[in-house]
């Protein structure tokens, strides 16, 4: 299908990267939470897939939705990037609250998800209050995991 | 001058040393990518962006911000994919 051709072109992806951390941004500006985490880990998947497979346009597009798994198929400067501080804080944060599930979740949906896994018990204010400032914190550790894997697209050395 | 150009341009008034890893996208007639600057280093996200098109806006026609597509803003640090402090 000329879809799955598409999705495959690593300049595409890296553009689309781009593109959906600006609407992250612009959905979190709007309160517009599950789909503001989804667009933030969804630029993180495009950029590492944009990064692997132009390093490897052959490989099997086996690792699914798996940011883990995109990660093991990029380079190992942006590998060892992203595992050592500071930037690992935000790839641990980002893997453990994103999945290619939360776009089939409304607020509540996530609110619940949240609370479920005591997410937000540290933080303060209300629930409403807590879920937001989670999720900010999700996002920004989106932006900074982003930045590298830009970084490693127009590098020379990744 | 081609927009790519009038957008470094204005960047390196602002904050001086800045490489240029924009791209021309014929099919929208956009410009964008990412840019990197000493200037970025240890600085947030949203200081990044805010100071970025804060310079952009001053410094192009509407029609030519039109033609602005998502720009990042990365410290040298993000290429080289070196350890650094990243401050939210």
């Amino acid at each position: 299908m000329a879809d799955q051709a598409l999705s495959r072109d690593p300049q595409m992806l890296y553009r689309a990267s781009l593109e959906h951390m600006v609407a992250a941004d612009v959905l979190l500006e709007a309160d517009l939470l599950p789909l503001a985490l989804y667009a933030a880990g969804l630029s993180v998947e495009c950029i590492l897939q944009a990064v692997a497979l132009r390093r490897d346009p052959h490989m099997e597009h086996d690792a699914r939705h798996d940011l883990d798994l995109w990660l093991r198929k990029c380079p190992m400067k942006l590998q060892n990037a992203l595992k050592s501080p500071p930037v690992r804080e935000d790839w641990n944060e980002l893997r453990a609250f994103w999945s290619n599930s939360i776009r089939y979740l409304s607020h509540e949906g996530l609110l619940s998800a949240m609370r479920k896994r005591e997410a937000m018990r540290r933080l303060r204010g209300d629930e409403k209050a807590r879920l937001k400032t989670l999720i900010h914190r999700v996002v920004a550790s989106a932006h900074a995991v982003h930045l590298k894997g830009v970084g490693a697209w127009n590098s020379k050395n990744a | 001058m081609e927009l790519q150009e009038c957008v470094m341009a204005a960047l390196r008034e602002r904050f001086g040393e800045v490489t240029d890893y924009l791209d021309w996208v014929p099919e929208t007639q956009r410009v964008l990518g990412a840019v990197a600057s000493p200037s970025f280093h240890r600085k947030s996200h949203k200081w990044r962006q805010d100071r970025l098109w804060e310079t952009l806006e001053a410094s192009l026609s509407p029609e030519q911000l039109e033609h602005l597509g998502p720009i990042a803003a990365l410290a040298p640090i993000d290429v080289e994919l070196g350890a650094e402090v990243f401050v939210r």
